[in-house]
């Protein structure tokens, strides 16, 4: 396979995954109730298992290609939340947007958000194994184990490297700030 | 590598001067290193929780504990003597799911207490601790002996605990994991366990993580629920109390809680009390086989376990057990339902259920495990599901056809009694014994026909085929055969296996000797031709006509390409002469169950008692002649041909081919890649044979429903055929081509005419971007398409599409330029910010009727 074709192959799971992930969530804002919290990471499984069952034949060869597609989705979808909320008059609600943000930990501001996503990108240049670990288990979600089981590395290893981007990733956020 | 190295040693050292003087060792003068990791340490220390938890809550899947949770955990936190407000902590009880539990003694009201210390972050998390509040006062509420009592929700010198009353005994996990179980105590703590669910039930309050971990046996036998409500992912992952040292093979602490969870619960929906229920039947199926239903080597393919395969079969726990009794397997299956409306209604109602079973079990015997050889449980092996029973239409039937067979004086309530298998009979046709099974109740008959060899008994031996066939009992009365010279039927000498002919004399044979004027005939596999050929040739006889996994032809041909080629026939028949004995063909018949030891071994036995290996042999050298495609345009009645998309066996195509040929036949495509019915997804295939028949549910009902249609037509190739393939194949090449484009955006329905396609979205993007892929893919093949797509509100049924959009629809596919769409703006409106971009179209060239419309095409 071209490296073209790969393009093409990740360009269409990333787009297949997006658009399941905020169809899905946007679904379910219909039947919530009150107080509910929506479960991306259920969301995440349910797109897995919906596209798995679609399609005999995959574009993409393995569950960790497609979580490590459905992290980055999610960490699209939330950042793109957070710009747009930051960007926006308080009262004007944008509903699609809304249940995305159900099931995220509400001591996480918008600031924050973006400012870790800005840091995020600085550090994929850097260390792009490790940042794409933390995606893996920040937006997607995912255990320490499905990181193993995706990247292939050890449990010491995963850790390790989630130990270090952190205080990276901390540290650079708050260089900025100083 | 080195600032890494220094600094992933420097953080097992506390900070102070000592981790100061290693670092500064360690960067052996280099200031720009120092420096860095300096300050990559000072971020360590100061980042607190930052980036710990994932942004997003998890709650189906669990998460892992990073290494300084671990460690803080290592030790109790509370030392003996610690004072808690009126509390003074005595003992360290264990580290669990929720936190840790100490004993404690309440000074105020002179009792033993037990006392929950909360993590720093559950503490942390206001949401979840007022759900904590509200739960444990609902469950505070409920005053029932089997349900833990919280007496107070506490906080005192920043720590955050609950106290409840303290239980002297051992949780179901350490019984499990420590003393085998007789079925008595099994069905009597289930029972308890129901009461104590029911209970809370009826206050509203659903416990969502019921597992052995929250039962406790106390030791005078009182079983004792915990943890009402309190379900949350992250912390259940840790590593329990008295660890599960019988699951440590199945990804040890992850297989723990997910494994519980009811398939709603795994995908994020609401539960309800039926939940609960499902959890029920997995802690009953796991006390009694030691294992569990669902389970996947890693946490997704435990979830993919739990949402679509079918329950591992129900092994005793230990080698000379008898087997677990028919009535508790039923009742665990249904627990076990994927739909909460399959479940029981009540959890009042598994206990009564369980109640009886524990009436009937016999007195003597089993006290010293259910498995002891002197029980006399062998009488109650074998499953009647007869789940609602007409007494009196079974008995008339049953005085009809007895004579033959040992009526059931054995047992004193032979009538309705749940626990006797259908009887096998026998009746003659030609001078053939024919074995059949009568079973089940419901105003019509079916004659379930499977393919290749079958034997009538062994059918039920396997948990998921009795819960099939179960479930085809309950809307109908189902009459089940061995063919001649296999299962039970009167072997015959190979030469003398029969033709579909033959066997179709078999059919009315048996239907007579049960007094059946008229029946649905329903075939699986090989099973399908002989029904289909019955419909055709006795059209009085029949109601309706079902295939299910099945075929018209079973030999490639140039006009039948997806039959079997010669070379892999007779690859099989080697197959079969060199391994009949095992579990031959299990590859490709049960795909989701082939490293099920036990369901390979039932299958092995269940060849092997079905057919001699001479006979097998013959068998499948027959089936490859059959080819009754001249015959499925006479079949006259309603038919339902049910495939599942990735049958391993036979090819989709084969069911549709038959679903195409059969005049206005309904076909129905399931996910999956099992040929056996009842392996995978079987209830979707039992509830559409049910719907199909009683058509009450899906009568071809109309629904009017806003949908994104495209509509595609292929136009005559384009190019010169470079490769040599014939047209067809191309077109159908092209066309699973089209298949796969739409189901990667999920199509909703897709129906193919002549050289023209419907499908329809649930978005208008989804629906843009499957047609961009089907032009590019046009393009690839030579072939020359154009679409239309708008949307609407549609008619719709289960096999048509229909209305104004539909058709507005199909004139914009008419008029598009080829290789491109016409879109109308009502899909162009609703998609603005996808990226997608369009390029206005001219009016002017449009028929009248589209003049009114604004249309885009798309960039080429």
């Amino acid at each position: 396979m071209s490296d073209h074709s790969d393009q093409e192959t990740s360009a269409r799971l990333f787009a297949a995954v997006y658009e399941e992930l905020r169809a899905l969530a946007a679904s379910r804002l219909r039947n919530e109730t009150p107080g509910q919290t929506l479960q991306p990471t259920a969301l995440v499984h349910e797109v897995y298992m919906r596209l798995v069952a679609s399609n005999e034949k995959q574009p993409w060869d393995s569950a960790g290609h497609f979580f490590a597609a459905a992290a980055e989705s999610m960490r699209r979808i939330l950042v793109d939340y957070a710009r747009k909320k930051k960007n926006r008059p308080k009262s004007d609600s944008d509903v699609e947007m809304c249940v995305q943000l159900h099931g995220l930990r509400d001591d996480v501001t918008e600031d924050q958000l973006l400012e870790l996503d800005a840091a995020l990108a600085e550090y994929e240049r850097e260390e792009p194994e490790k940042a794409r670990i933390v995606t893996l288990r920040y937006f997607g979600g995912l255990s320490i184990e499905q990181i193993c089981d995706t990247t292939n590395l050890s449990r010491t290893s995963v850790s390790r490297h989630l130990t270090f981007s952190r205080a990276w990733l901390h540290r650079r956020m708050h260089t900025d700030e100083s | 590598m080195k600032r890494e190295e220094i600094f992933h040693a420097a953080t097992e050292i506390p900070p102070g001067a000592e981790r100061d003087r290693f670092v500064v060792e360690s960067c052996g003068g280099n200031a720009d290193l120092l420096k860095e990791v300096e300050s990559l340490l000072k971020s360590h220390d100061t980042a607190g929780d930052f980036l710990d938890e994932p942004i997003i809550e998890l709650s189906s899947e669990p998460t892992s504990i990073s290494p300084s949770s671990f460690s803080s955990r290592a030790a109790p936190r509370l030392a003996k003597g610690t004072e808690l407000g009126r509390y003074r902590v005595d003992d360290h009880l264990g580290s669990g799911g929720m936190g840790e539990v100490y004993l404690a003694r309440d000074h105020q009201l002179n009792r033993d207490v037990a006392i929950k210390v909360l993590s720093p972050s559950q503490a942390a998390d206001q949401t979840w601790l007022r759900r904590l509040h509200r739960e444990a006062r609902a469950a505070g509420a409920v005053n029932h002996p089997g349900i833990l009592t919280i007496y107070e929700i506490g906080s005192c010198d920043g720590i955050d605990f609950i106290v409840s009353e303290f239980v002297d005994g051992q949780n179901l996990r350490h019984l499990l994991n420590h003393s085998p179980m007789s079925l008595r105590q099994v069905l009597d703590v289930s029972q308890q366990v129901s009461s104590a669910l029911q209970a809370a039930h009826s206050t509203g309050v659903v416990h969502r993580d019921l597992k052995p971990e929250n039962v406790m046996v106390r030791t005078d036998g009182l079983v004792k629920v915990l943890d009402f409500g309190l379900a949350r992912a992250p912390e259940s992952a840790l590593p329990v109390a008295g660890g599960s040292q019988l699951l440590p093979s199945i990804s040890g602490l992850i297989a723990g809680t997910l494994s519980y969870m009811s398939p709603e619960q795994a995908r994020g929906l609401r539960v309800d009390h039926r939940s609960d229920l499902f959890s029920l039947g997995t802690l009953l199926f796991e006390m009694l086989t030691r294992r569990l239903p669902f389970c996947g080597r890693t946490p997704s393919d435990t979830l993919v376990a739990i949402l679509e395969h079918s329950p591992a079969s129900m092994v005793p726990a230990s080698e000379g057990l008898q087997q677990v009794p028919h009535r508790l397997q039923s009742l665990i299956l249904k627990l076990l339902a994927k739909e909460p409306e399959h479940r029981f209604a009540r959890a009042a109602d598994v206990e009564l259920e369980l109640k009886a079973i524990r009436d009937e079990l016999p007195l003597v015997g089993l006290e010293g495990g259910f498995g002891d050889h002197n029980s006399s449980l062998s009488h109650r092996q074998q499953p009647v599901f007869r789940p609602e029973p007409t007494p009196k239409i079974a008995e008339a039937r049953t005085d009809r056809v007895s004579s033959a067979a040992p009526a059931g004086a054995a047992q004193p309530s032979s009538g309705n009694d749940l626990t006797r298998p259908p009887d096998v009979r026998y009746c003659l046709s030609s001078d053939i014994n024919i074995a059949y099974q009568v079973f089940g109740s419901g105003d019509i008959d079916i004659v379930f026909v499977m393919g290749w060899v079958s034997h009538l008994e062994w059918f039920w031996k396997d948990p998921s085929f009795a819960m099939f066939l179960r479930e085809l009992g309950r809307f109908a009365r189902v009459i089940l055969f061995d063919k001649r010279g296999t299962g039970l039927s009167d072997r015959v000498p190979v030469h003398q296996l029969p033709t579909l002919e033959q066997r179709m004399d078999d059919v009315r044979a048996v239907m007579e000797a049960v007094d059946s004027q008229r029946a649905v005939l329903c075939g699986v596999s090989e099973g399908g031709p002989l029904c289909a050929m019955f419909a055709a040739t006795y059209p009085e006889k029949t109601i309706a006509l079902i295939m299910i996994g099945s075929y018209a032809r079973r030999l490639w041909a140039e006009d039948y390409p997806w039959g079997v080629r010669e070379e892999h026939r007779a690859h099989f028949l080697d197959e079969i002469r060199r391994n009949w004995g095992g579990p031959v063909g299990i590859e490709d018949r049960a795909p989701s169950r082939v490293d099920d030891e036990a369901f390979r071994e039932w299958w092995a036995t269940y060849l092997r008692m079905g057919a001699s290996p001479g006979a097998a042999l013959a068998l499948t050298q027959m089936n490859a002649q059959i080819d009754i495609r001249p015959l499925l345009p006479l079949i006259k009645v309603p038919t339902l041909v049910i495939h599942r998309t990735a049958d391993r066996c036979l090819k989709v195509e084969e069911g549709r081919y038959l679903a195409e040929h059969i005049p206005g036949a309904e076909f129905c495509e399931l996910p999956g890649e099992d040929h056996l019915p009842f392996v995978g997804n079987q209830q979707e295939i039992t509830q559409k044979i049910g719907s199909f028949l009683t058509g009450s549910l899906h009568m071809p009902h109309i629904e009017r429903v806003l949908a994104t249609v495209l509509c595609g037509r292929l136009l005559q190739q384009r190019l010169p055929d470079k490769t040599g393939e014939n047209s067809s194949e191309l077109l159908q090449r092209f066309c699973s081509a089209i298949r796969e484009e739409c189901q990667l955006f999920r199509v909703s329905r897709l129906v193919f005419s002549g050289d023209a396609f419907l499908a329809t979205f649930d978005g208008p993007s989804r629906a843009i971007r499957a047609a961009l892929g089907i032009v590019r893919t046009a393009h690839r093949h030579g072939f020359g398409f154009s679409g239309g797509i708008h949307l609407g509100e549609c008619d719709v049924s289960e096999s048509s599409i229909g209305g104004v959009t539909v058709q507005i629809a199909q004139q914009l596919a008419e008029a598009a330029p080829i290789q491109n769409l016409l879109i109308s703006a009502a899909v162009t409106d609703l998609v603005a910010g996808s990226g997608l971009q369009f390029i206005p179209w001219s009016r002017e060239t449009l028929p009248d009727s589209l003049r009114h419309i604004r249309l885009f095409t798309v960039p080429r």
